[in-house]
């Protein structure tokens, strides 16, 4: 079985820092990968190499066996990968129908919009309708992203990212901020609405690691350290030194 | 256009119902108001809409704040007014129906080259290149007197082809109604726009350009189709001027033009579809009407452009809006304490930086000692003591009325009140 996506000793440094010192990472269809590590890893800004926001300084990223390191974001979104971010960014101005409505236009064959009017609408507006009910916002679906609690931000977030049908999908931080009772019916959330994905996560509560993946990468100062089964890399001698060794696996440092 | 299109354009659920209304208003006015300094008045109004809901285009609905935008206006009239005198002697003149197509393709000709450095960036870099190249443009124009006809501009003459279809466009009334049919077609338009896929879009880069790549589309690709559509609605507007004036100077393209785009687009507000529209009627009312009655009209508008972004940042239009909500809720109260009362409140402050203003002139300008200016119908002597202290008077109580209304506002509705208000605006967004 060939990877859906790979990367290939990806180094990124700025400056004389190294952020990223030679990660090799192959990832199987339909897998889960969660991404760990202590704060200042290099877990977003690897996300930011494969998601095309950051060029690497050498390496390679293939999506599907083929090349998209250093191409730009729109690019690497048409080929089917798709990210989430730990700050919401949505489109604030705009209500949360009009949100997904812009997330779902590529997917729909809108290229340039004004050269192609690809399908009828009804199409996407279904398909808006589903996402709404999904996510649970079909009665916020007028309301201004901006007027949001942040849960349904958050929501709204993974939404947006999910909506286009990516086949990759990278999501940083996605319980970031939320209590316990909203991560929980929030990992959910993620697990129903990703399946049949491929799924990057960048994650710091354990729980939610343990709960949601399936392959565990471990990277510290910018070295993948351990990667395998969650039981496998929890037992690593390194990981433990590294991360989870202190807490026993049990939470966050940050929190 | 695709079925889609129309789709979105017809479906019930939007509000077209200010279109037709402008239809009608724009079809009655000049019944109403006869005179042929009115109808000519009419006929500014008409161009100075189209001229703001192109920049509005831009500012309100993709954020990008431009500071040239009188160059794409400017240069469709130029064509328009060569087109109208004959390219190459005679061989090749449009009839005057056709003249502001002429303007419209100039402009979008202009904004499509100039847009490809312009919006490469958007936020301050945008506005300071928009700038630039205003500059420049103008600049280049009285270098090239062949073309732009120098300090004295390329006149023209409408009424030489002689009447088109029976109609004598010569006449300052069916030139009217040529502007008032363009104006309603380019709203048309541009509303339509609005609910397009690109238009979606083009909100979307407004709040997060940097999402926008992240859903698959180049911010950059969607500023420049915004630019080069707004780029020919404002060549239109500059054709339908070289057509109503029958002259075009270089003032057209310089940056006074421009900085009039931006204040009066804003003043009728940029978060409103109806918004520029109104924003054209008070551009042609300030810089017309109100010249002939003060020499200081620019200093009133300096002063009501201020008083506008600190205190009614969604305009006329969005000022108007929230009062609509709050008597749609059934809430007098918060209707005058939003609408009536601050505007009552504004205006008496106004006119009381008015009276000073012209007291300072009448001092200034005055033939002989004791001479009397009028200020809104009185007559004052900028002499006498005790009419200064009237008019500080006036001033000071109208100023602190409102700072206190400002503050009971806030105090009883802090947040919520500025949050609606966007929300109401936002959602009279097409």
């Amino acid at each position: 079985m060939t990877a859906i996506l790979e990367l290939r000793d990806v180094r990124l440094s700025l400056g004389t820092a190294h952020i990223l010192r030679g990660i090799s990472l192959p990832v199987q269809s339909g897998e889960r990968v969660a991404v760990i590590g202590p704060n200042g890893a290099g877990k977003s800004t690897l996300f930011d190499v494969i998601s095309g926001r950051r060029a690497p300084s050498s390496g390679q990223v293939l999506l599907q066996g083929e090349r998209i390191d250093g191409r730009p974001p729109y690019r690497i979104h048409r080929r089917g990968l798709s990210r989430s971010f730990q700050i919401t960014s949505l489109f604030s101005r705009l209500s949360v129908r009009e949100n997904l409505r812009c997330a779902l236009l590529c997917s729909e064959g809108y290229r340039y919009p004004l050269l192609r009017w690809a399908k009828p609408p009804a199409h996407l507006l279904g398909r808006v309708a589903h996402w709404l009910s999904v996510l649970g916002l079909e009665a916020r679906s007028e309301t201004m992203v901006g007027d949001l609690a942040y849960a349904e931000q958050r929501a709204l977030e993974l939404g947006v990212t999910l909506a286009g049908n990516a086949q990759v999908v990278l999501l940083d931080e996605p319980t970031a901020g939320m209590s316990r009772t909203e991560t929980t019916r929030f990992v959910e959330l993620i697990r129903r609405a990703s399946a049949g994905r491929t799924l990057l996560i960048v994650e710091h509560d354990m729980s939610v690691v343990f709960e949601l993946a399936d392959q565990v990468a471990v990277l510290d100062a910018g070295e993948l350290i351990a990667c395998g089964a969650p039981a496998t890399v929890r037992d690593d001698p390194r990981v433990r030194a590294a991360y989870l060794g202190p807490l026993h696996g049990a939470q966050t440092p940050e929190r | 256009m695709s079925p889609g299109f129309l789709r979105d354009l017809t479906s019930p659920a939007r509000p077209t119902t200010g279109l037709l209304v402008l239809a009608l208003v724009l079809g009655l006015a000049p019944l109403i108001f006869r005179s042929s300094l009115s109808v000519n008045l009419l006929t500014q109004m008409a161009v100075a809409m189209v001229a703001c809901l192109s920049f509005n285009l831009l500012y309100g609905q993709g954020g990008m704040l431009s500071f040239g935008h009188a160059v794409y206006s400017g240069l469709g009239a130029y064509l328009a007014i060569h087109a109208m005198n004959g390219i190459g002697g005679a061989l090749f003149r449009l009839p005057v129906p056709l003249v502001p197509l002429a303007g419209a393709l100039g402009g979008m000709v202009a904004a499509a080259l100039l847009g490809l450095v312009a919006t490469r960036r958007a936020g301050t870099p945008f506005a300071m290149i928009t700038l630039g190249l205003g500059e420049l443009v103008a600049a280049a124009a009285l270098m090239m007197p062949g073309i732009f006809g120098g300090e004295g501009g390329i006149a023209g003459n409408r009424a030489s082809g002689g009447p088109i279809a029976g109609i004598d466009f010569g006449a300052a009334l069916p030139v009217y109604f040529l502007a008032a049919a363009y104006a309603w077609v380019a709203a048309v338009l541009l509303f339509a726009l609005a609910r397009t896929p690109l238009g979606r879009l083009l909100n979307a880069v407004r709040d997060n350009p940097e999402r926008v790549e992240f859903i698959g589309y180049d911010p950059r690709w969607i500023r420049y189709w915004a630019f080069v559509i707004a780029g020919c609605f404002a060549g239109l507007a500059g054709g339908l001027a070289a057509v109503a004036f029958e002259i075009v100077t270089t003032e057209a393209l310089g940056a006074s033009r421009s900085g009039a785009y931006l204040l009066f687009t804003f003043l009728g507000g940029t978060q409103h579809f109806l918004g520029p529209i109104f924003g054209g009627v008070l551009m042609v009312l300030a810089s017309v009407v109100f010249s002939e009655l003060t020499r200081a009209w620019l200093l009133y508008l300096g002063l009501v452009f201020i008083f506008g972004v600190l205190f009614a940042p969604g305009g006329l239009t969005g000022v108007a809006a929230s009062v609509v909500a709050a008597l749609r809720r059934g809430d007098l109260q918060s209707a005058r304490a939003r609408g009536l009362a601050p505007a009552v409140a504004g205006l008496g402050f106004l006119a009381g930086l008015v009276a000073l203003t012209e007291m300072l002139y009448g001092l200034q300008f005055r033939s002989s000692p004791g001479q009397r200016v009028r200020v809104l119908g009185l007559a004052v002597d900028p002499s006498r003591i005790d009419h200064w202290a009237w008019a500080l008077l006036v001033t000071a109580v109208f100023a602190g009325w409102f700072g206190w209304m400002r503050r009971e506002v806030g105090r009883r509705m802090p947040q919520a009140d500025l949050s609606e208000t966007v929300a109401e605006s936002a959602k009279a967004t097409p």
